[in-house]
């Protein structure tokens, strides 16, 4: 019994022993940059992706987060893809990158070299709603009433969006295909561009973001629809989102960090821990308030499956439209 | 009394906060130098210092940049002038009149009244925007993509003005520059065209590489091989010379009138901006110059056009920022965002709701504008002293420039690949006498007439009758064809009433003798 209970102690106290050493194994090999940290972005100074990477290196500098200072670097074309293939060519545990929508669609299209199953995910920042309106002089007040005249006059209405492809694409896209209906979609160049056009009544509806469109549907030009999001829009809590209209569309733009797969198990728990604590500081939400974005941060472990999950929906959306253009 | 009262405001918010003031003299010295580096244009000067800005109060930090925008619009033209490369895409028309009249020793009268001109561009157009932003800032949206589409058109048609000798040449340079536009993704398909598999080419050609080349490194290597050193003419660098004579304001005086208007008019327009307004307002002025024969041989005026207009553009293209909240431009969109760092948002409320700060720029815009007369004079001595530099040493620090500015466009040495290979293309050209604006020149309307005319299509339905029926259109197109038969059939006209006078004289003669 005694002898027992010697051994039940010892055997114990190993396994204490070692459970404990590999847990704080990693603490003390815990990794650390030993020079500057890249935070590389897809497209030219002043572009939205320029802007978010900027405000992470800000709230990493103002609060001392890394011991490295953070630098931005743009390497813009191809739809960002440019930077992506710059990442996975580098391979480097010193190099992170900011991603947004084309990140997941341009690998679909055929139109870029790399793909998202290149990278690890870092973290998950945030999503931008898409608030869908209508130009000022549209005679529709609901969606039931625009959906109407849409059954009744196909591919007469015009649907202002970014880009060939985007989720302003696959927003009209999956209204199209959950009502039934055939509205055209006509790709344009930027979100002012996108503006443009509906000041001008030249489309009838278009996607915007809400950040762009609250000023003017507040002071009455614009009209809003709906918003595609998973909730309404603080700064508009009338507009309804798609889901509460009966539609099944959430389609967003998802901000998250990146770095190339190879890269260590501890670095990527490193540039994850570090996104954490600048998603937690006052500025950072405040800065996300301010430019129409959506808080929703997962960290690595958790972005993981939701980078399997988001890639996997675009996949679907992508190829239903590339099928459709055939 | 309403609007004196609201400058007076402005001006007592500057006074206040001297601060302001001595950020707007910065903003307009940084803007100077940065648009006269090759490569380095508004968009990214803005960009750059924006950083800066973060401690600032609102209104000084925008003062800032709005004072770098048009600080390196006059900028662009001091390298235009002196070394033939443009400083920034607006400069390109600059250097064709520039150039050549710094050649014949005449920079300092050049530059001068690319000061004069931009300034007075510059100031026009703060008159009209305090007057009129709000309520014109409508008549910009009633451009949709067949509006643009018809506008571009008549871009196009200023081709014709800037074919040289031989048209025939002209219009190779100008089918070059559209098939360089084609190249890149396709905006409605998205399939590659003419991309060969690299990703670098999948968002077209950006001209700036192109005009560095073309212009820039074509310049320097023709150059070296004529050694033709550009003589200084001591004298013309007093203060006194740079002011233009009275026979020179004579010429660019009415073309300083209309450049202002057009640019203003076409800065209005998102997406068309400062350096389309240069090209018009160039052209513009060559069509209607008494001399049109001595443009692009150093015609002063064919300076004072392009420059008054691509600044008035500058301010042309606030309207519609600060209203609706469309940047006309890559540089209003990098200011737009520092609006809304600043927690402003630029919108059809922005003056109501924010008129310290709006009326607090608006003074600052006299203010810089003030400021970039003081510094392009002063600062005139100390541009012009390049060209004393030896032809060696300035070309080698010249192509450092140049191929610095184009990596630092993307931070990708493709571009710099790019810009040699349009200087080793603009060489040839050089020598077979091609000229090499209409090439550019259609590389920036080629791609947006091609956007627009396939936007427009759409929303016709794939009817074009549709789309050329608006009212716009139907002006615009009417004006480009004008521009491109009138004289053609006018010169018809009046040949064929010569042919027949002197028919009748030699009939009459006959009968005379008979």
């Amino acid at each position: 019994m005694n002898k027992n209970h010697q051994i039940v102690v010892l055997f114990l106290l190993i396994l204490t022993i070692m459970v404990f050493g590999v847990i704080s194994q990693p603490a003390q090999a815990q990794w650390k940059p030993d020079r500057p940290v890249t935070l590389l972005v897809g497209n030219s100074a002043g572009g939205g992706a320029d802007l978010f990477a900027r405000a992470i290196a800000k709230v990493i500098a103002d609060y001392k987060l890394c011991e490295q200072p953070v630098v931005v670097l743009n390497k813009p074309g191809g739809s960002h893809s440019i930077a992506y293939a710059y990442l996975r060519e580098q391979a480097s545990p010193y190099i992170i990158a900011v991603t947004s929508s084309s990140y997941f669609t341009v690998p679909l299209t055929g139109n870029s070299p790399v793909s998202p199953t290149d990278f690890t995910p870092i973290a998950h920042f945030s999503k931008d709603p898409n608030m869908v309106v209508l130009q000022p002089k549209s005679p529709f007040k609901t969606i039931e009433e625009l959906v109407a005249f849409a059954k009744a006059n196909p591919g007469k209405l015009k649907f202002a969006g970014s880009s060939n492809l985007s989720d302003d694409t696959i927003i009209c896209e999956l209204l199209n295909e959950q009502a039934g209906i055939n509205i055209q979609y006509v790709p344009f160049e930027s979100g002012s561009d996108i503006l443009a056009a509906l000041l001008g009544g030249h489309v009838d509806m278009g996607a915007m973001s809400p950040a762009e469109a609250s000023e003017h549907v507040k002071n009455g030009d614009l009209r809003t629809l709906a918003v595609s999001a998973f909730d309404r829009y603080r700064d508009l809590p009338d507009v309804p989102t798609f889901k509460e209209l009966g539609y099944d569309i959430d389609q967003q733009q998802s901000r998250a960090v990146i770095i190339e797969k190879s890269a260590p198990a501890e670095v990527v728990t490193y540039y994850s821990d570090l996104m954490k604590k600048v998603s937690q500081t006052p500025e950072w939400e405040d800065w996300l308030a301010k430019n129409g974005m959506v808080p929703m941060f997962l960290d690595s472990n958790d972005y993981k499956a939701y980078h399997q999950e988001v890639l996997e929906d675009y996949k679907v959306n992508v190829d239903k439209i590339l099928s459709k253009n055939k | 009394m309403d609007l004196l009262h609201n400058l007076y405001l402005g001006f007592s918010i500057l006074l206040d906060n001297p601060l302001a003031i001595m950020y707007a003299i910065v903003g307009v010295l940084a803007g100077v130098i940065i648009g006269a580096l090759p490569g380095l244009g508004p968009s990214m000067g803005i960009a750059v210092l924006l950083p800066l800005t973060y401690g600032m109060q609102p209104v000084t930090g925008i003062i800032m940049l709005a004072g770098v925008y048009y600080g390196a619009m006059y900028g662009g033209s001091i390298s235009a002038v002196l070394i033939n490369t443009p400083g920034d895409s607006a400069a390109v028309m600059t250097t064709l009149d520039g150039y050549p009249l710094a050649v014949q020793g005449q920079a300092g009268k050049a530059l001068g009244i690319a000061a004069y001109a931009s300034v007075i561009g510059g100031t026009v157009c703060v008159v009209v925007f305090m007057l009129v932003a709000p309520i014109i800032a409508n008549f910009a949206v009633a451009f949709g993509p067949a509006e643009y589409f018809s506008l571009m058109i008549l871009g196009l048609t200023s081709i014709a003005g800037m074919t040289g000798k031989s048209p025939v040449k002209g219009f190779l340079s100008a089918f070059l520059g559209l098939f360089v536009a084609t190249i890149g993704l396709d905006l409605v398909t998205g399939g590659q065209r003419y991309t060969l598999g690299a990703i670098q080419l999948f968002e077209g050609i950006d001209f700036i590489p192109v005009a560095m080349g073309l212009f820039g490194i074509a310049e320097i290597i023709t150059v070296k091989n004529a050694s033709s050193d550009i003589n200084v003419d001591q004298s013309s660098i007093k203060i006194k010379n740079l002011f233009p004579n009275k026979q020179e304001w004579k010429y660019c005086a009415p073309h300083i009138f209309r450049g202002t208007i057009l640019g203003f008019i076409i800065g209005l327009l998102p997406g068309a901006g400062a350096t389309i307004a240069a090209f018009l307002s160039y052209d513009l002025a060559k069509r209607t110059s008494k001399r049109s024969d001595l443009f692009g041989k150093g015609a002063i005026e064919g300076v004072a056009a392009p420059e008054c207009a691509n600044n008035a553009a500058s301010m042309g293209a606030m309207v519609p920022m600060f209203t609706l909240g469309i940047p006309g431009s890559g540089a209003t969109a990098v200011m737009m965002g520092a609006l809304m760092m600043f927690g402003l948002t630029p919108g059809p409320a922005f003056f109501r709701n924010n008129a310290d700060f709006a009326w607090g720029l608006i003074a600052s815009m006299y203010v810089g504008n003030v400021c970039l007369l003081i510094l392009g004079i002063l600062g005139l001595p100390i541009f012009i002293k390049v060209l004393k530099v030896k032809a060696p040493i300035l070309n080698a620090v010249v192509m450092g420039f140049i191929l610095i500015g184009s990596y630092s466009l993307n931070n990708s040495l493709f571009n710099v690949g790019l810009t040699i290979f349009f200087g080793a293309l603009g060489y040839v050209m050089k020598k077979l006498e091609i000229p090499a604006a209409p090439m550019v020149l259609a590389i920036v309307l080629g791609a947006m007439t091609e956007k627009s005319l396939r936007q427009a299509m759409m929303l016709a339905d794939g009817n074009i009758g549709t789309m050329l029926g608006k009212p716009i259109v139907i002006v615009v197109l009417l004006l480009a064809l004008g521009l491109a038969f009138g004289t053609p059939i006018i010169n018809a006209i009046k040949r064929a009433r010569k042919s027949s006078s002197a028919k009748k004289a030699d009939r009459q003669s006959d009968v005379a003798r008979a």
